[in-house]
């Protein structure tokens, strides 16, 4: 026993030996005999190693080989479950990643904090494929320190073997004489939810005025007698399920839900309300005092090629914001609305937005809404 | 009063067997719904690991499919065996400190032995939270800047920080399982065997570590475990490079967990039960188990250090070197544990001959395929 115990603590601390950094000191190799390709860059300064702290299967470990074969550079990945993680993480310190992906909410705060630093866009040449909706947005209005990575919404799905009177309307959630009261459920989260019920009375999702939150609220206390679940988890399994036949849903959980592949079914379709609905981004940004920040851009920018984008996106699932990647991308996902929504839905996307000292009222009005539908 | 006697006796019996039946009744269904309670999720969760859609919530079908996923799943993979990495060698760290430590408690008598005391059990109360941080806030602003200034070595958090931090929370754990174990423990076995002549070390050896070891396994157990699952103090002292397998779960919260883990949570369960079996067998089977088990592990050992020769051409280093002579040194082992393997062998009836061939294959695999997972 002894013995054992001696022989596996020798090749345990050998292996954790052999698995220490040995690269620390000089992270960008010196210059000189500079080779230049389009895709890599200056091959002279890239470093061997970047760091990528992202969300989990956002990106295809293909392309990562890819990259690693030629540009010569090796990409390794750590992942976390939310920004607040992210934001903790950094703000712990000692942690260089040389890439991270926030939302864009996040965007804003890690700006504001003084967390990030600006992007080199000469580098980043690929900016010029974006989307106009994904660039220049409220969180990073100059387009300074993001490229965009992935975005989204959250419309609603509907189970279309049982609803056959589908209407690109937030009516459809709100009308208590429906023949599926009873048989809906909404988000539980406090901005999407009550800003579901603003953008139903047409009003902003950042509306501020004390008089139409008051509305919004009460249009949810009314609504709540015909709504199963408050629910941000398993309200796709209900509505798979049949529990459920009208669901408020992010876009990732309502593709899933429609795709038999994914153990869904065909006849679930995911909505866009035409009143307006929530837009959401994650993008790469660099945190201050990364240690590779001339290859993390190489590597942001070998990711906006049009192919490689592509490619990307369709092993992701998620909508690419890069618009020159759209011609290599599946017709089929391409015209699938509730990934890449028509350029006039496109328009009435609403970003939540930092609603500042009015957050106390919407934590308020959550709270008077909840306390009067019962703690579900 | 006499004539009474009987019936009253007969009444008492009555009386006495059916509360006996209600007792019996009520401890079963007891019993019942504690293993229901304990083991039914983990039923469901093996039954979805083999589900053919990604749902963890409806079966729709049998496939093996995500045990194939696993298989290639290289980020998860990866995640596990560092987790199985810092598992093991925190377990043998910490079980070694605590139970030392332990030892030096109950045997010793010292100044501010009663502070030293209630300072052992402080890990085990403060929150998770606060040990993370505060473990980071030491790795990062003093140990850190002490290697670099005094040293000149620069380091970073890493698998080694998780490591030494998970030490740091299961010796406690350990040392108040083994002071238990000591509360009841017997000197007067030790004196009589110094009485027979045995010297300190040898008393050690013979007798109280052979009394101490149920105490010292259940502490080594709870330490792997509580290394394995953890998440908080995990977060806040991993590094760019590498992570866990509860941080990587967690992470999936974003796009949805899969089967995946489930295959994985089945693979693991069924390794563990296989260890847990192994070593009941050998406790109570007699010498010739452990010989098996000595026998087994050598060559499953050995049998990689020879399979993973060609790796160690294709890129030599000193470190894989020393790895692959440990490895193969293994084999001298297994020769040497062979021939008492096979003395044993001939004392023991046929049917416990199978069975100790059984053990030894057995634990050839479990060796070659943890060892597989771990440096392959």
């Amino acid at each position: 026993m002894n013995k054992t115990l001696i022989y596996i603590f020798i090749l345990v601390s050998l292996t954790l030996a052999a698995c220490q950094p040995a690269t620390s000191a000089p992270t960008e190799p010196p210059a000189g005999g500079g080779e230049t390709t389009e895709r890599c860059g200056d091959k002279s300064q890239l470093a061997d190693e970047i760091f990528l702290y992202t969300w989990v299967e956002y990106i295809d470990p293909d392309l990562k080989t890819q990259f690693e074969e030629e540009c010569g550079v090796k990409v390794t990945e750590t992942n976390y479950d939310s920004n607040e993680t992210l934001l903790a993480t950094l703000q712990a310190g000692g942690a260089e990643y040389d890439i991270i992906v926030p939302s864009d909410y996040m965007v804003q705060i890690l700006i504001d904090e003084g967390m990030v630093q600006e992007l080199d866009y000469n580098v980043v040449t690929n900016i010029k494929n974006m989307e106009p909706l994904n660039v220049n947005q409220y969180f990073d209005p100059d387009q300074k320190y993001t490229v965009p990575w992935f975005w989204g919404t959250s419309g609603f799905a509907v189970d279309t073997s049982v609803v056959t009177d589908v209407k690109p309307s937030w009516d459809m959630m709100f009308d208590t004489n429906s023949p599926y009261c009873g048989k809906m459920s909404m988000l539980d989260d406090e901005r999407e939810t009550i800003g579901a019920a603003l953008m139903s009375l047409g009003y902003s999702i950042n509306d501020t005025d004390p008089a139409h939150l008051e509305e919004a609220k009460n249009r949810l206390i009314e609504q709540s007698k015909c709504i199963k679940a408050y629910d941000s988890q398993t309200n796709d399994d209900l509505i798979i399920s049949g529990e459920t036949v009208l669901g408020h849903m992010w876009t990732g959980d309502a593709i899933l839900a429609g795709s038999p592949d994914a153990g869904g079914r065909e006849e679930i379709q995911y909505v866009i309300p035409q009143e307006g609905c929530t837009i959401w981004q994650d993008n790469m940004m660099i945190p201050t005092g990364a240690p590779n920040p001339y290859t993390a851009m190489v590597f942001m920018n070998y990711l906006q090629y049009p192919e490689i984008a592509a490619q990307n996106a369709e092993w992701v699932g998620y909508a690419t914001p890069n618009k020159a990647a759209k011609e290599f991308i599946d017709p089929d996902m391409l015209t699938n609305e509730a990934i890449y929504p028509s350029a006039e839905v496109a328009e009435s996307l609403q970003w939540i937005e930092d609603v500042g000292p009015a957050l106390e009222l919407y934590d308020r009005i959550w709270t008077e809404f909840k306390a009067a539908v019962g703690s579900q | 009063m006499t004539a009474n006697a009987p019936a009253v006796t007969r009444q008492q019996v009555r009386q006495k067997r059916v509360t006996a039946r209600i007792g019996n009744w009520l401890l079963g269904t007891n019993a019942a719904l504690i293993f229901g309670f304990l083991y039914l999720p983990v039923v469901i969760l093996i039954i979805f690991s083999f589900n053919n859609t990604r749902s963890v919530a409806r079966f729709t079908g049998f496939s093996t499919e995500w045990y194939v996923r696993l298989a290639n799943n290289s980020e998860l993979l990866d995640a596990a065996r560092n987790s199985l990495l810092v598992g093991l060698t925190t377990t043998i760290v910490a079980t070694a400190i605590g139970t030392l430590t332990a030892l030096a408690m109950d045997r010793y008598r010292f100044r501010l032995r009663t502070a030293f005391d209630a300072n052992l059990y402080l890990p085990i109360v403060i929150p998770e939270i606060v040990m993370g941080i505060s473990l980071l806030l030491f790795f990062n602003q003093a140990l850190f800047p002490l290697l670099q200034n005094v040293f000149g070595i620069k380091a970073s958090t890493g698998l080694h920080t998780i490591t030494i931090s998970h030490i740091a929370f299961d010796i406690p754990f350990v040392y108040v399982i083994v002071r238990a174990r000591l509360a009841d423990f017997d000197r007067t076995l030790e004196e009589a065997a110094a009485d027979l002549g045995a010297d300190e070390w040898k008393t050690f050896q013979r007798v109280t570590l052979p009394l101490l070891m149920p105490g010292i396994i259940g502490g080594a157990l709870m330490a792997f475990t509580l290394s394995l699952d953890d998440y908080l103090i995990t977060v806040f002292t991993k590094g760019v490079r590498e992570q866990t397998m509860p941080l990587y779960i967690y992470s999936l919260v974003r796009r949805g967990v899969t089967p995946e883990i489930n295959a994985l949570s089945t693979a693991l369960l069924i390794g563990s039960i296989g260890l847990v079996g192994l070593s009941l067998t050998a406790q109570n089977g007699g010498v010739v188990y452990t010989r098996a088990m000595s026998v087994g592990a050598g060559l499953g050992l050995g049998l990689y250090g020879l399979f993973s020769l060609p790796t160690l051409f294709a890129s030599f280093t000193i470190g894989g070197l020393v790895l692959r002579l440990l490895l193969l040194a293994a084999f001298v082992w297994m020769w040497r544990s062979y021939q008492p393997y096979r003395e044993e062998l001939n004392l023991t009836n046929p049917s416990g001959r199978i069975l100790a061939w059984i053990t030894m294959f057995v634990t050839v695999s479990v060796v070659f395929l943890s060892t597989l997972l771990l440096l392959g």
